[in-house]
């Protein structure tokens, strides 16, 4: 992967070469040994023009192969990856490189008013709404209904900036408090400054491989155990927003797939999305099944890497940074180096299960995939 | 890959040539991946400075026309009218405002109109202390809410989990925000017959509606 920075002097293309060529270097491998390149980016309208897929062409080497661009929103970087899964166990490849990229410094001076064209042009965009109104009004109805106070919530962000210190491509790792948090600005009350994940640009690869493939490459693989994806409706107002269900039955599906009956016991790394504080543990309430169980493992510091169900340990979105559909794919990326027992300092013991997630559109996308060492 | 392996010498040889000197000749090999202010402060070649390396600035402008449907339409027009339209499947029962003409849950064409008498409570809210531009800030902050309408709720009885609700995105006011409260109940208070027009801000905005 490249550093994730407010702003790269590179173009998406450069992005995207430099992930694929580490990628490929760390495998032994060059262009030639693909078969196959399923990229992922989110909104054309980040870069201002379109079909803006095809810029992954050339610099992850796609030409006159077959290439795919996999769109689901924010929960792209995990839609990648699960692409990636069916090309190989279709059995029409055995090598499929997967690519995710973001360049959110593209728009001037700011990426926020096109997070705002994904409100509903005649009911809601007359209201001025902006991204946040949407996060501050879950945020708030996941508040009320497990009784939760910002105090709490707020450990999320310094857990999680905690540990991007140790993230070699951090963006904003960092030793807060509780205090820094609530102090910083109110932006859409319950939601502060701190309580939200950065733009960013940055691009990651992963290599998927077949079974008989991966063991030639690697003596450490990671096999991807289980997949699941859900989409809720787009009518948001008329759904309970304080439970994501949809990510409950993604998972789920990935759970039967992987044979996991109790996920607290036999999930080791939990790598949900985390753009806002409060949606990491939202999240991993519906990894869990059990809605209101993340805020109260979070009390206990069952949630720190050194904890019994480290969450996040790369530092996630709001350490790490979020470049949209590579924030995604970082997540599995950690999956990546921590079941492999290569994520050196964030290094969690005893890593054999991990399980990561994205989310995005307009509150209802679950993508899952379980990972076993 | 977990170690930083970047731009070492047989890195930087496989870089792109131009992007490789750009790199030696302003020593971002060693800076590189600082943030971008870092880099601003640094002594640029000529080529190199930052007014060559932003190259180009464009718009695009495009205004839409969005078409309301044959739904929305309706809702509209109803509400140029002072009514609040939905539409009700005959299948699962369920109120449907934000109207539509099929209902996603049984997938049937719904054909029943009905119409709301505004009556709703709140969802969730929230106070936005920032406007539609996130560089404005506001004195006085907005109170931004789901409103749910009453008597559309259908729960599962034994969780008390929402499956669904009819119900909108929109301002309260008329209410100071430490007084909001998630339930509280609310009535749509219309703007003047004379300035509506056939929009969702043809309801001004919801205010509690006492006991």
């Amino acid at each position: 992967m490249t550093y994730f920075r407010s702003m790269l002097p590179m173009t998406s293309e450069e992005m995207v070469f430099e992930a694929v060529r580490k990628c490929l270097d760390d495998a032994g491998l060059d262009a030639g040994d693909v078969d196959a390149v399923v990229c992922g980016s989110a909104p054309d309208a980040f870069d201002g023009y379109h079909h803006k897929g095809l810029v992954a062409v050339e610099p992850s080497g796609a030409f006159a192969k077959p290439f795919s661009r996999v769109f689901v929103g924010g929960g792209t970087g995990v839609g990648v990856t699960i692409s990636g899964w069916w090309h190989i166990a279709s059995g029409l490849f055995d090598k499929v490189l997967v690519v995710a990229w973001e360049k959110m410094s593209h728009p001037y001076p700011h990426a926020q008013p096109l997070f705002r064209s994904i409100f509903e042009p005649i009911l809601e965009q007359p209201l001025g709404p902006n991204l946040i109104w949407i996060f501050a009004l879950e945020m708030r109805r996941y508040m009320e209904r497990h009784r939760l106070d910002k105090e709490l919530i707020a450990r999320v962000a310094v857990k999680n900036k905690a540990n991007a210190m140790d993230h070699p491509y951090a963006q904003l790792g960092a030793k807060i408090t509780v205090d820094d948090v609530l102090k910083s600005p109110v932006l859409v009350w319950p939601v502060h400054r701190l309580d939200i994940s950065p733009t960013s640009d940055g691009a990651v690869a992963l290599l998927f491989a077949s079974e008989h493939e991966a063991k030639k490459i690697t003596d450490t693989p990671v096999w991807v155990d289980g997949v699941g994806a859900c989409l809720d409706s787009q009518y948001w107002t008329n759904r309970d927003l304080s439970y994501p269900y949809y990510v409950y039955l993604a998972a789920q599906q990935a759970y039967k797939m992987a044979g996991i009956t109790n996920p607290l016991k036999e999930i080791d790394v939990f790598e949900p999305y985390d753009p806002f504080t409060y949606k990491e543990l939202h999240h991993l309430d519906a990894l869990l099944g059990k809605p209101g169980l993340a805020p109260q493992l979070l009390k206990e510091g069952q949630l720190e890497r050194d904890g019994d169900h480290p969450t996040s340990p790369s530092g996630g979105l709001l350490g790490v940074g979020n470049p949209i559909a590579a924030a995604g794919l970082m997540k599995v990326a950690e999956l990546y180096w921590q079941l492999s027992g290569r994520a050196g300092k964030r290094q969690v013991p005893n890593a054999y299960v991990g399980v990561a997630q994205a989310w995005g559109d307009l509150m209802q996308v679950g993508q899952v995939v379980v990972c076993r060492a | 890959m977990t170690s930083r392996i970047i731009y070492t010498h047989d890195y930087l040889q496989q870089l792109p040539q131009a992007f490789r000197q750009h790199l030696l000749k302003n020593g971002l090999n060693k800076e590189y991946g600082k943030d971008w202010e870092d880099i601003l402060n640094k002594e640029y070649s000529e080529t190199w400075r930052v007014e060559n390396l932003v190259l180009s600035h464009w718009k695009i402008l495009c205004r839409y026309a969005h078409t309301p449907g044959e739904a929305l339409a309706e809702f509209l027009v109803g509400l140029r009218e002072g009514r609040l339209l939905g539409t009700r499947c005959s299948g699962c029962g369920r109120v449907l405002i934000p109207p539509r003409l099929f209902c996603e849950w049984c997938l049937r064409e719904v054909s029943d109109w009905v119409e709301h008498s505004g009556e709703a409570f709140v969802s969730t809210y929230s106070l936005a202390y920032i406007g539609t531009d996130p560089g404005v800030r506001l004195a006085e902050p907005n109170i931004v809410a789901v409103l749910w309408f009453k008597d559309t709720v259908k729960e599962t009885p034994s969780s008390k989990t929402v499956l669904h609700a009819a119900g909108l995105m929109h301002m309260i006011r008329e209410c100071r925000p430490e007084d909001v409260r998630i339930g509280m109940r609310v009535k749509p208070v219309w703007r003047p017959v004379e300035q509506r027009r056939g929009s969702i801000l043809d309801i001004s905005h919801f205010k509690p509606a006492g006991e």
